[in-house]
């Protein structure tokens, strides 16, 4: 007789991956950051009923609406330029992860990548695609599967970074994306629809950028997604220069992107305003403005690596005595989501994760980084200059893969 | 204190307080299940969890740390519910529990009971997922494309689950693996007692056809 209960007891063993809670916050995090709430929902489980009144008064209020637009559409002129306000909304706008960049037109969008496990080189550095792109599981070697809807289009950037492409050498520089202009079937493997690609070599990485459309898409849509893909660029702007070593710390050119040592990992790429100083050891680096008696004359920036997942780090933090966290909010540096917390420290100095916070008010931001988090502590910079220069440096920061 | 933590502190089938015994539910008509060997009863910890986390976190829970909370409580059984429904496909379990968790996030202020809204979208993803491999693939995708060998279960366990469709396999699992009560898988997969009870007929009947088959071969 089969015992099921006892069949079942084999998913005593099963537990969700360690990823899945980091992606799950890392959701939750940019969702509530960006607050993209309230979309039509695809379920009505335990959603709240609402009211007759309610929906009486939604009921007016549509048709009030539907009826200006209407009224507007009719009154105005179709050839009528669109206002700035429109325009505003269909800006191109530039994302970059893992080193590369591409400038989205309105209405694409970031697009999780699909695994690359167990290729481990190339990696899939950067997926945009239209809504509805999503990835699916595979056994596709290179670059994933993506489900794409047959008016959609999804662009991919996958990078070389041990190893250089196969076949023929790739020529510097970005002139082979020029050669994107259609689209054809069976250009890829795993995807039957039509598609194009180009590779490129961009500071020492070999890179391929795939464009993939659906079987409906429109010659826009085609033309949309070759843009974008013809806008692939690396985020490096040429060799980086290691920082100095200290403390003390020692006077940074404005002129150079700095980078932290061989070994300490996550790389960190930066390049900071004139005046500033900084150094590097194997804790950490830190950058600030000015120097006084062999420290920082204003604020620091302090950047420390904690060998604990996001979330226990995170517990640990609040937990911390003589502590006290003022506020807080979802954060993002150099494509890594985490919290930024303000905090104040009263009393003695407090050494926390390794680093050092003063008396007083101060920020720290813990960042997500697969199984390990970084800290980021900015100690209080005086004046509306310093802390501009503070927030720019931070959004210097890349992290090469 | 949010909507969604304060709804899911509700007592969960196993009676109104939490002093009651776990593992006994108590609007349910079938016999308590024997206690298993090496099992905690995992009702409790999660209510003793919840409450817990409800007067640490009663001053002020905000959204991201609701959803962590949220997430720590519940996250575990609703993925291993979809690794049921799915088959042992644990990417799928993967996919559906985090898009299910994300799509929470969208519709946080809207959404009453998360629970239950969480294992109805991951199970509908599930079957989306299921129907596009199908739909997709020639063949047994099952066998062929997914071998139980790169399961995170064990081959028996997969080769059994795969002999019952999605919505039986969900049900098995939460009334023998999760020892819940039918009115409680009902409200979890948004169906009537009844129908649960048909399908774990159903499901029955299926596993001892095939287990007759293998002894006569």
């Amino acid at each position: 007789m089969l015992d099921l209960r006892e069949v079942l007891s084999d998913f005593d063993n099963a537990q969700p991956p360690e990823e899945l809670r980091q992606r799950v916050m890392r959701d939750a995090a940019e969702v509530f950051a960006t607050g993209r709430r309230g979309g039509k929902s695809t379920t009505n489980a335990g959603k709240r009923p609402r009211r007759p009144v309610a929906w009486a008064v939604a009921g007016l209020g549509a048709a009030l609406v539907l009826g200006l637009l209407v009224i507007a559409a009719h009154s105005r002129d179709a050839h009528h330029p669109p206002r700035p306000a429109q325009q505003a909304n269909h800006r191109p706008r530039v994302v970059s992860r893992n080193g590369v960049r591409l400038t989205l037109p309105s209405g694409w969008r970031v697009v999780r990548p699909a695994s690359d496990a167990p290729v481990t080189d190339p990696r899939t550095l950067l997926v945009a695609g239209t809504a509805g792109v999503r990835p699916q599981a595979s056994r596709c070697q290179i670059g994933g599967k993506y489900h794409i809807p047959a008016d959609g289009a999804v662009v991919i950037v996958i990078g070389w970074l041990s190893s250089s492409a196969g076949g023929a050498p790739v020529n510097p520089g970005r002139a082979s994306l020029d050669d994107l202009t259609s689209v054809r079937k069976s250009t890829f493997e795993c995807y039957a629809g039509r598609g194009a690609a180009a590779q490129v070599h961009l500071h020492g990485i070999d890179y391929q950028v795939n464009v993939m459309v659906g079987d409906r898409a429109s010659s826009s849509r085609i033309a949309d997604a070759l843009r974008v893909a013809r806008s692939l660029n690396s985020t490096f702007g040429g060799e980086a220069t290691v920082l100095p070593t200290g403390p003390p710390p020692l006077p940074l050119d404005k002129r150079l992107r700095y980078q932290t040592p061989s070994g300490f990992t996550p790389e960190v790429h930066l390049s900071v305003p004139p005046g500033w100083y900084g150094y590097a050891n194997a804790q950490g680096f830190s950058v600030g403005k000015g120097l006084r008696a062999h420290f920082y004359a204003d604020g620091q920036i302090y950047v420390s690596r904690i060998d604990q997942p996001f979330a226990a780090t995170i517990k640990a933090f609040r937990r911390l005595h003589g502590l006290t966290i003022t506020a807080w909010k979802p954060a993002s540096v150099g494509g890594h989501t985490g919290l930024t917390y303000a905090i104040t420290v009263p009393g003695s100095p407090l050494a926390a994760f390794g680093g050092y916070i003063p008396d007083g008010n101060t920020r720290a931001t813990l960042l997500d980084f697969d199984g390990a988090t970084v800290m980021i502590n900015v100690q209080p910079f005086h004046g509306q200059a310093g802390r501009a220069e503070a927030r720019r440096v931070i959004q210097s920061f890349s992290f090469p893969p | 204190m949010s909507n969604g933590l304060r709804a899911l502190l509700r007592p969960r089938g196993f009676g109104a307080t939490p002093t009651s015994t776990p593992g006994t539910p108590s609007n349910t008509r079938r016999p308590s299940p024997p206690a298993r060997a090496g099992r905690s009863p995992t009702n409790l910890k999660h209510w003793v969890g919840l409450v817990a986390l409800c007067v640490v976190k009663e001053a002020a829970i905000s959204d991201v740390e609701a959803i962590h909370a949220l997430y720590t409580a519940v996250g575990g059984e609703v993925w291993r519910a979809m690794l049921a429904a799915s088959g042992g496909r644990a990417e799928v379990a993967d996919e559906a529990t985090a898009e299910a968790f994300k799509r929470l996030c969208q519709h946080w202020k809207s959404v009453r009971e998360p629970r239950p809204w969480l294992y109805r979208t991951a199970y509908r993803l599930v079957v989306d997922e299921l129907r596009r491999s199908r739909r997709d693939q020639v063949g047994e995708i099952d066998a062929v494309a997914y071998p139980p060998e790169q399961s995170a279960l064990s081959v028996e366990v997969v080769h059994l689950l795969r002999q019952l469709p999605a919505d039986q396999r969900l049900v098995v699992f939460l009334f023998y693996y999760a020892d819940l009560p039918l009115s409680e898988i009902a409200m979890l997969t948004g169906s009537t007692a009844v129908a649960v009870r048909i399908r774990l007929h159903r499901a029955r009947r299926q596993l001892r056809a095939m287990i007759e088959e293998a002894s006569r071969a």
